[in-house]
């Protein structure tokens, strides 16, 4: 993580100076149409940093500098950054599972995770999520947990034998040959993943020929918060116009007039993650990760994320020779009984652990995550940018990938109630507009081997651009199927695709367009 | 710890006193510019990085052989010998930290070879409970076994530094068992093939023919997304077609951040958080105690990037030194009084950081840090109007 500069200030300096010089180069913000100008603080007043560099997406918010929370910013992305270890403090409490003993292996350069070839959670920037399912009913498979693990500490051992998974990639052509009407060509690729019965621990609770894998990558972090401040009226709104526009929706969540399932037992609406499982940001995806990836305890989480129907891997493990062999050894303190069995059960289904991470640290990797800035829009004023822009907007794009939304109040909640309502340790973002380029809905692209249950919501564009330069990749989707924007944009045109519509119309355009629509979407 | 007002205000000023050049720049002063941008870029290259990460992949080669040995025959001066060569491994890898971005963050080298702390209960679990893992990293490719399978929490330079030292002091060979050197032997294998990686990911073809072949054998990726440029030439064709960068001065931005990211993280976070906190477990380093070492090699990484090359291979004509001077040179006072002021700062914390922590002069030295970082910070502020 670095230091946000001033550059709010600085732009309005510059301005300033410029003004009483008297000439205006062409390649400074300033000389942008307002609109512009007001696009390249994608995050923004409070929430835009202009690195552009390779630490642009690890920068602190306007708004956590402003509040005085920098060096919690700091200590809470320690938790980030570093690998959890089993005992050794401050960053201790991983297993009796885990998914990854480290955010940042999957979040590299805190963005999107790479393509990769096989599945190994040590692997660097390896952020691929096993999806287990019922290819009958789409529900998860309840033997493993919603993200399985392939990682254990002794004696335990993991969901899946990670060793016996298979990503193969295949290539798919699309009804155009993967050809342009100019001739140019494109490839297509997708993974196809196995994993043989025999690599599962404990027993599947349907047939294994009822069996679906799939992948699904972690995603960019930075700019969470500001989503979190759009309001969930202003959400409701864009369900309502895209629902009388005649849009399909998931009818999971959006049933005609009104929402037709919320968030747990709140009266907030869903708004992370692919598949929607998660509404207010302190209780969504960074919340939780930082106690289920590693399996960290804390006050509010106090058990551990095994199987989803916990009883059965605790049951499994429980039952183990080898591991009742060496359970007393590795953990002396949960001899209660002199019975392995007994114990091992009764320490795997406790919810009354002992705390791991302090809530300190816990508020002080919520400002990190709430605090993390998104980069500005870059080279605006670049007239193949300018008509990218235009490109995108008169094709239909912007329809899902709407552009901006103006942020609320941010009197934010916590459905965990670790947090009270707009709650003073953590930054805020009010009334901020703000350039995502997400509508926040899920959509369906019908692709090849697609995601479970074929929705997966619009993935904020902001920042994407500079991955090459702060991840490594320039890999889309949400199995990194496309290896660059132009591979993104072609899964988009499927047969059945929601935007088939707007992928034939980029079919049309000449090359110098196509690319203009791509450099588009590489700056903002 | 930072005050924003002054920042500011510095920074407003600055912008007034130097916004006449920059918004009337003619097309000529860009040209120039860009030049001697190229210039710098390629000096970074060739005369701060790569001789860094030259040294660096050497000597993790003589670490790597000497643990070899050590293994098979372990004495107390073999010991003294193989520390004295991790701390010279230590001395280059901390020396390139202005220069984390590419290639280390790419693919994932700093965590892979500086993470900490050890993971001390794994790290007994191997030692004692793995027989078939132990078996393993003995084995002809034991390097590789290590790299794929131990975790970064139990790789890197911390691993051997709790084989080789304790309480800053070099280990006795009877103190350290055999696991132990199957262990160190494997780990520093892995290291050397990172600290390759390193080296050949920025010089590519100027690397050593036999760094890239054990790079190819290995099947490790060295070169910019998969493509065909190395980061040196990477940077070097800054503005170029397949290059990351889009400018020559994108290219000098990426730099200077680089050298303002390691600044804030020395002060803010590898001293402050132990200092503020108070919290022994923050600090990196503990097993040899040289934790203030690493600090200031940071910072020297610093001024060897900004002064255009490292020691003996220096060209101040060619620095971002020169290039800020010429634009404002009270930047440029700014950065360079910063520099040594920080590097002043850091040798007089009492060492060692791990028994002294929590005293006064260690807050001055987050002070000197943290102004460091604003002061380069100011650099990239000129920088992105130029670009």
């Amino acid at each position: 993580m670095k230091k946000n500069n001033i550059v709010f200030a600085a732009m309005v300096c510059a301005t300033a100076a410029i003004a009483l010089t008297g000439c205006q180069p062409d390649n400074v913000t300033p000389s942008l149409p307002d609109e512009l100008v007001e696009e390249t603080y994608a995050g923004g007043r409070l929430g835009t940093t202009f690195n552009q560099s390779a630490s642009a997406f690890e920068d602190p918010t306007p708004a956590v500098e402003n509040a005085g929370m920098v060096n919690a910013f700091k200590y809470g992305e320690f938790f980030f950054e570093h690998t959890i270890t089993q005992n050794n403090p401050p960053f201790n409490g991983l297993g009796p599972l885990y998914v990854r003993s480290s955010c940042e292996a999957c979040h590299p350069g805190y963005g999107h995770g790479r393509r990769m070839e096989r599945y190994r959670a040590d692997d660097w920037a390896n952020g691929y999520l096993l999806v287990v399912y019922n290819k009958t009913t789409d529900a998860y498979e309840t033997s493993v947990a919603g993200m399985p693990q392939t990682k254990a500490v002794p004696p335990f051992k993991p969901s899946i034998d990670e060793d016996k998974i298979n990503i193969a990639w295949l290539e798919y052509t699309d009804d155009w040959g993967n050809r342009f009407p100019d001739g140019e060509t494109y490839s297509l690729i997708y993974p196809e993943v196995t994993i043989p019965e025999d690599a599962f621990y404990a027993p599947l609770s349907a047939p294994y020929s009822q069996m679906a894998f799939r992948l699904e990558s972690t995603i960019g972090i930075y700019g969470t918060g500001l989503l979190d401040a759009i309001p969930d009226d202003s959400l409701k709104a864009q369900y309502q116009k895209e629902y009388d526009a005649g849009v399909d929706l998931n009818p999971a969540i959006w049933a005609g007039h009104d929402w037709a399932s919320l968030y747990g037992k709140t009266d907030h609406p869903k708004r992370f993650t692919y598949a929607l499982s998660r509404g207010p940001l302190q209780d969504a995806a960074g919340a939780n990760a930082i106690w289920n990836i590693p399996n960290v305890t804390r006050s509010d989480r106090r058990s551990h994320y095994l199987s989803l129907d916990k009883s059965i891997y605790a049951t499994t493990a429980s039952q183990d020779p080898e591991v009742q062999a060496q359970f007393y050894h590795y953990f002396p303190q949960w001899n209660k009984t002199g019975d392995p069995k007994t114990d091992i059960y009764n320490y795997l289904m406790c919810d009354t652990l002992p705390v791991e991470m302090s809530d300190q640290d816990y508020v002080n990797f919520m400002v990190w995550h709430r605090g993390l800035a998104v980069p500005a829009a870059r080279n605006l004023s670049d007239p193949a940018v300018q008509r990218g822009r235009q490109l995108f907007r008169e094709m239909g794009c912007a329809t899902c990938h709407r552009p901006s939304w103006t942020t609320g109040p941010d009197l934010y909640t916590d459905p965990n109630g670790f947090f009270s309502d707009g709650d003073a340790r953590l930054p805020r973002y009010p009334y901020q507009k703000i350039w995502p380029y997400t509508d926040m809905v899920q959509h369906r692209l019908h692709m090849v081997n697609d995601i479970r249950t074929g929705w997966c919501r619009t993935t904020p564009l902001w920042g994407r651009g500079l991955s090459p330069i702060c991840s490594g990749h320039s890999d889309r989707l949400h199995d990194c199927r496309a290896r660059n924007v132009m591979e993104a944009i072609m899964w988009h045109g499927c047969p059945q695709s929601d935007a088939r519509w707007t992928v034939e119309k980029f079919r049309q355009l000449s090359k110098e367009d196509r690319d203009a629509v791509v450099k588009f979407i590489n700056a903002i | 710890m930072k005050n924003t007002c002054i920042k500011t205000l510095l920074l407003s000023a600055t912008l007034l006193a130097s916004a006449s050049f920059i918004s009337c720049r003619d097309e000529n002063d860009a040209t120039l510019d860009d030049e001697k941008a190229a210039q710098v870029a390629e000096q970074f290259v060739d005369h701060t990085v790569a001789p860094t990460y030259t040294a660096l992949a050497n000597k993790a080669e003589q670490l790597a052989s000497q643990l070899a040995a050590l293994r098979l025959n372990a004495t107390d001066a073999g010991v003294e010998d193989a520390c004295q060569t991790f701390l010279e491994a230590r001395e280059q890898w901390e020396k390139s930290e202005a220069f984390l971005f590419g290639a280390a963050g790419d693919f994932g080298i700093d965590p892979h070879i500086d993470s900490w702390p050890l993971d001390e209960d794994a790290f007994r679990t191997l030692m004692y409970e793995s027989p078939a893992m132990i078996s393993a990293l003995d084995g002809e490719d034991g390097d590789v076994v290590a790299g794929e399978r131990l975790g970064n929490a139990l790789l890197g330079f911390h691993g051997l530094e709790y084989i080789l030292f304790v309480d800053g002091h070099a280990k006795r060979a009877a103190d350290i068992t055999e696991n132990e050197w199957i262990y160190a032997a494997a780990v520093a294998g892995d290291l050397r093939n990172r600290c390759y990686q390193l080296e050949v990911g920025w010089l590519g073809d100027k690397a050593p023919q036999s760094h890239v072949d054990k790079l190819d054998e290995l099947e490790m990726a060295y070169t910019v997304a998969g493509g065909n440029y190395s980061y040196g030439e990477n940077m070097k064709n800054a503005g170029r077609p397949g290059s990351t960068y889009a400018s020559r001065i994108a290219a000098l931005m990426a730099i200077v951040q680089g050298c303002s990211d390691i600044a804030d993280e020395v002060g803010s976070s590898k001293i402050y958080a132990a200092w503020h906190g108070e919290d022994i477990t923050y600090i990196e380093s503990p097993y040899s105690q040289k934790s203030i070492i690493d600090f200031y090699n940071n910072i020297l990484s610093i001024r060897n990037t900004y002064m255009g090359g490292i020691e003996g291979q220096r060209d101040e004509e060619k620095s971002l030194h020169s290039f800020v001077k010429s634009h404002d040179a009270a930047i440029d006072g700014h950065v360079t009084t910063a520099i040594e002021t920080a590097l002043q700062k850091i040798s007089a914390m009492p060492a060692p950081f791990v028994l002294h922590y929590s005293e006064a002069a260690n807050g001055i030295a987050v002070e000197a840090c943290s102004e460091l970082s604003d002061a380069l910070g100011e650099i990239n502020n000129m920088l992105r109007e130029l670009n």
